[in-house]
């Protein structure tokens, strides 16, 4: 059969473009394509009037920097991109408000400051998060362990180098920090993070959020100078030299299968292209969706597993322009988490209607001071609805005012809890909705942080049976609804990862 | 260090053997249905922002000597038309002897007639000199052409919450159509706002809606118009071009916004004529209507295009844009504004020069860095070669 590429990805988004250039950079014949015009899926950036918004990045986890490096850091530098990419530290951790009860903390980063932050606000809380941030450190080995396993981990060494880890490996956060003797108190504040990985504390496994939470506070986070679209834009050009092709504007609208077995795509042109091996940054539930259309070709266990999940929490932002600056505004920290309850099980259950405006607010120049013009500030809004409470409500009549009005709910909510005016200073607005989301990306119902991580779709389940679970011969995925799960870190090594097991699969004739 | 989460250690280490085989259990007894082709957050998705409208042209009605009015329904039966915010255009393709052409054009009706059975969606038609789709469309396009439009965009669009109750609309001529659409949306009780148009015309022949206008004006005593002559004198009419003056007299004591549509050299003259205003940024809205195009002699350029896995070698005159000597060469590509704001036609230079310094355009920063570029609003000054997406 004529092969015209060695493998074809499907979607330039993080994962897809990290997948499409560690196969050039293995010296494999790569074509990537993306449907949109522009590289990134939510990593990118858009212009309204004298503003470049930031469309999706909060913070980089797992980045860290030259001195400190982190996982990400070292695989931007493997793949040869690092010095094209500039980043800028986040000034602290976060802000937590309730405006309903009125608790209001503020977390700096760095591992000790943390703790003594903490400590003052929760006295007696030192002990158990010194136990949290160890718990973190072994964590961290042992789950590079099991990925350097495959799988296959050896029983007597993880009970020998990680009995901690495998202590509570199979736990929900709040079981973990009741059992270490973690103040209720410095669990609330501790919690703030949940919104990032979508699950509640009693729903969402321990091992995740342990993770993310001291990566964060001992490495910081960091954000593009560039927004993230500079990062997609120096990934996607790094392909091209490389001798790889990037095709946008032409999406993959079939995966061609004969025999079970993938070979190759027909676009959204016309144009069929030949490949052995397809690599998707589209969600599997758009691939098994519509996709294929030999549905036979599906492996059953595939479908079961698709069906077994729930999405995650559908995407709701705003971009705010103002013309005031952030000093005038009286905005003095980046990141604001502003929910209906410190309590993430009650927030998770609040965000399921529409007039309820818990939201993480950043304000970009916090950390980059000049990238806005002088005296304005950019301001975005992020929200999630793990409903179809937006879908309900909805309609093509009423979208436009619906979008006021949420806006206006938002906004009038983050004013109450930092006790600011942004409303008169709007200069720029744009609101994105899951309909957006779905536009841009084709992410199924708008949702933004792949599948809910959550019960036995946490990571580490995902990650223990990843090499036991059946695939599509020929078909491999990457991105937020890959087993890494969403994030812009994981969505990148996840392309790593997807790549290599294609790699792999070529070498051995699979 | 030693975390007890249970009171047996060993029932964790089990859990946690156990947690593969939890999962492999939940999967197992999970239904290996279809999946859903599609979802509702998409569905809405496609009907905000369908890639092509085909449209049919219901009716041609002429309004003043080379202006006319153009009525769109959905080309199919039962079709319907993407939704929009009164101010917002379309992007009409047509092939003209064997070029590919698209042009942007304000709607000027109602967001709610959308919505009627069938939608409609209504444009103004006026001849520029050697514009080759207004030529076309008022000399050769009839009544149930059928012609493919893109989704409705633009940000001339009225916000409750960041522009003033007010709106001062200046319109220099057919820049009407997007404050038309206003108007009717404020008829219609889609928008809540108070609009004044002040309506620069050359002659009061070429003045359009004045009716229509008016009535709504009656109705709902929220929308009022004031016409400037520049090319005849009458009595009835202020004469000469639009002056801070009249913005100034029209807004009172109130807080107010401007909202402006029209050419380049319109904008141009109202940021002098305006700046003693002092307006800020948030309350100066403007949408240019076109790209002011180099004086001097033309050269013409060779321009090679890679798309996909093709390459095209096609000539380039460096009085036209390069989206123009793409659409000549029968190379399509995705274009909406034709003014260097919406970043539709995105593309990449390989090698070559242009001039790109049109104010008002801004490109994101890693666009910058890495050499993209808007065909839209870009002349040649050497050979080029160029990458662009398929449309
Ligand atoms: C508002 C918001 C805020 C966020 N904040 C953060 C944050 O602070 N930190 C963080 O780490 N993460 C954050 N995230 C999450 C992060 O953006 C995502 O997890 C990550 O970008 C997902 O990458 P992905 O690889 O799954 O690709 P996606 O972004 O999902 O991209 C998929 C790509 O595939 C393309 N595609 C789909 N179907 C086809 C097809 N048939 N043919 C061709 N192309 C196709 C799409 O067009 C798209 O470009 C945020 C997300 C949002 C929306």
């Amino acid at each position: 059969m004529e092969t015209a590429y060695d493998a074809i990805v499907i979607g330039a988004g993080n994962g897809g473009l990290i997948a499409a250039l560690r196969l050039v950079e293995s010296g494999k014949k790569t074509l990537l394509v993306e449907k949109h015009t522009v590289p990134g899926g939510f990593a990118t950036s858009f212009i309204r009037g004298r503003f470049e918004f930031e469309a999706s990045l909060h913070e980089m986890c797992q980045l860290g920097t030259a001195e400190k490096p982190g996982d990400l850091y070292k695989l931007f530098e493997e793949l040869g991109v690092i010095d094209r990419l500039h980043f800028v530290t986040v000034p602290e951790a976060f802000r937590v408000i309730c405006p309903k009860t009125g608790e209001d903390y503020s977390m700096p980063f760095g591992e000790e400051n943390f703790i003594a932050k903490m400590e003052s606000y929760v006295p007696g809380s030192r002990r158990s998060m010194t136990t949290f941030f160890q718990l973190g450190t072994e964590i961290s080995r042992a789950t590079k362990y099991l990925n350097e396993s495959r799988g296959h981990p050896d029983t007597k060494v993880l009970r020998r180098d990680y009995p901690n880890f495998m202590r509570v490996a199979a736990y929900p956060i709040k079981t973990v920090l009741n059992a270490i003797r973690m103040p209720e108190k410095a669990q609330r504040i501790l919690d703030t993070y949940w919104s990032y990985l979508g699950a509640p504390e009693s729903r969402l496994g321990f091992i995740h959020f342990c993770i993310m939470v001291t990566q964060y506070i001992r490495l910081g986070a960091q954000i593009p100078t560039d927004r993230s679209h500079g990062i997609s834009v120096a990934l996607t050009e790094k392909i091209r030299e490389l001798g790889g092709d990037v095709w946008f504007g032409d999406g993959v609208k079939k995966i061609l299968t004969e025999h079970g077995h993938v070979t190759g795509v027909e676009l959204d042109s016309g144009k069929v292209v030949r490949t052995q091996h397809v690599i998707s940054n589209a969600a599997p539930h758009t691939v098994y969706g519509h996709m294929i259309d030999d549905v036979s070709a599906i492996p059953a266990s595939e479908l079961k597993l698709a069906n077994a999940r729930e999405l995650s929490g559908r995407g709701f932002s705003m971009f705010l322009g103002l013309d005031r600056s952030p000093d005038e505004l009286g905005l003095d920290n980046y990141s604001y988490f502003i929910y209906d309850s410190l309590d993430s099980d009650a927030a998770f259950a609040s965000m399921t209607s529409l007039d309820r405006f818990s939201q993480v607010t950043v304000c970009l120049n916090r950390a980059l001071p000049d990238c806005s013009p002088e005296g304005t500030t950019i301001l975005y809004f992020t929200s999630l609805y793990f409903n179809s409470c937006f879908d309900e409500a909805a309609t093509p009549e009423n979208y436009f005012r619906l979008k006021e009005k949420l806006a206006e709910g938002f906004i009038a909510n983050f004013e109450k809890a930092t006790k600011t005016s942004i409303r008169p200073y709007i200069e720029e607005i744009e609101v994105a909705t899951p309909a957006t989301y779905a536009r841009y990306t084709g992410a199924p119902d708008g949702a933004i942080y792949g599948y809910l991580t959550a019960d036995l779709d946490n990571m580490m389940p995902r990650l223990m049976r990843m090499y036991q679970e059946g695939y599509m011969p020929g078909l491999r995925f990457c991105g937020g609804h890959a087993a890494r799960s969403s994030g812009y870190n994981s969505a990148y090594l996840s392309g790593d990862l997807a790549a290599k097991l294609t790699l792999g699969d070529m070498k051995e004739g699979r | 260090m030693k975390v007890k989460v249970s009171l047996i250690g060993l029932i964790d280490m089990l859990r946690f053997r156990d947690l593969g085989k939890h999962r492999a259990e939940w999967i197992e007894a999970a239904e290996a249905k279809p999946l859903p082709a599609t979802y509702p957050a998409n569905e809405l998705a496609k009907r905000l922002h369908p890639k092509h409208q085909s449209l049919r042209i219901a009716r041609i009605e002429r309004l003043a000597d080379n202006i006319a009015l153009f009525t769109f329904v959905p080309a199919q039966e039962g079709g319907k038309l993407a939704p929009f915010m009164a101010g917002s255009y379309i992007s009409l393709t047509m092939e003209i002897d064997g070029s590919v052409v698209s042009r942007s054009y304000s709607l000027c009706s109602s967001p709610k007639a959308v919505f009627a059975e069938p939608g409609c969606y209504q444009i103004v038609v006026k001849r520029s000199k050697n514009g080759l789709a207004s030529n076309y469309l008022l000399d050769r396009a009839k009544e149930g052409d059928i012609l493919s439009a893109s989704d409705p965009a633009g940000h001339l669009n009225h916000s409750n919450i960041r522009d003033e109750k007010h709106v001062i609309a200046l319109a220099g001529g057919t820049g009407i159509s997007p404050f038309v659409a206003m108007a009717r949306a404020i008829a219609d009780g889609v928008e809540d706002f108070e609009l004044t148009i002040i309506y620069g015309v050359k002659n009061r022949s070429e003045i359009l809606f004045a009716d229509e206008l008016k009535a709504i004006g009656g109705k709902t005593g929220k929308v009022r118009v004031e016409y400037v002559l520049s090319g005849e004198e009458d009595p009835a009419y202020a004469h000469g071009f639009i002056t801070r003056d009249m913005v100034a007299q029209a807004a009172g004591d109130r807080p107010y916004s401007v909202f402006a549509a029209g050419p380049a050299a319109f904008l141009t003259y109202l940021d002098t004529e305006l700046a003693p205003l002092h307006l800020d940024q948030k309350h100066y809205r403007t949408e240019r209507t076109g790209v002011p195009l180099p004086e001097g002699e033309a050269r013409t350029f060779k321009l090679t295009v890679r798309v996909e896995d093709e390459v095209y070698e096609i000539p380039a005159r460096s009085d036209e844009t390069v989206l123009t000597a793409l659409e000549r060469g029968g190379l399509l590509i995705r274009n909406k504004c034709r003014q260097g704001s919406c970043g539709y036609c995105r593309s990449h230079l390989i090698s070559g020069q242009i001039s790109a310094d049109l104010p008002g355009t801004k490109m994101r920063l890693g666009d910058a860095r890495y050499n993209y570029f808007l065909p839209c609003c870009t002349f040649p000054l050497s050979d080029l070669e160029i990458q662009v997406d398929r449309y």
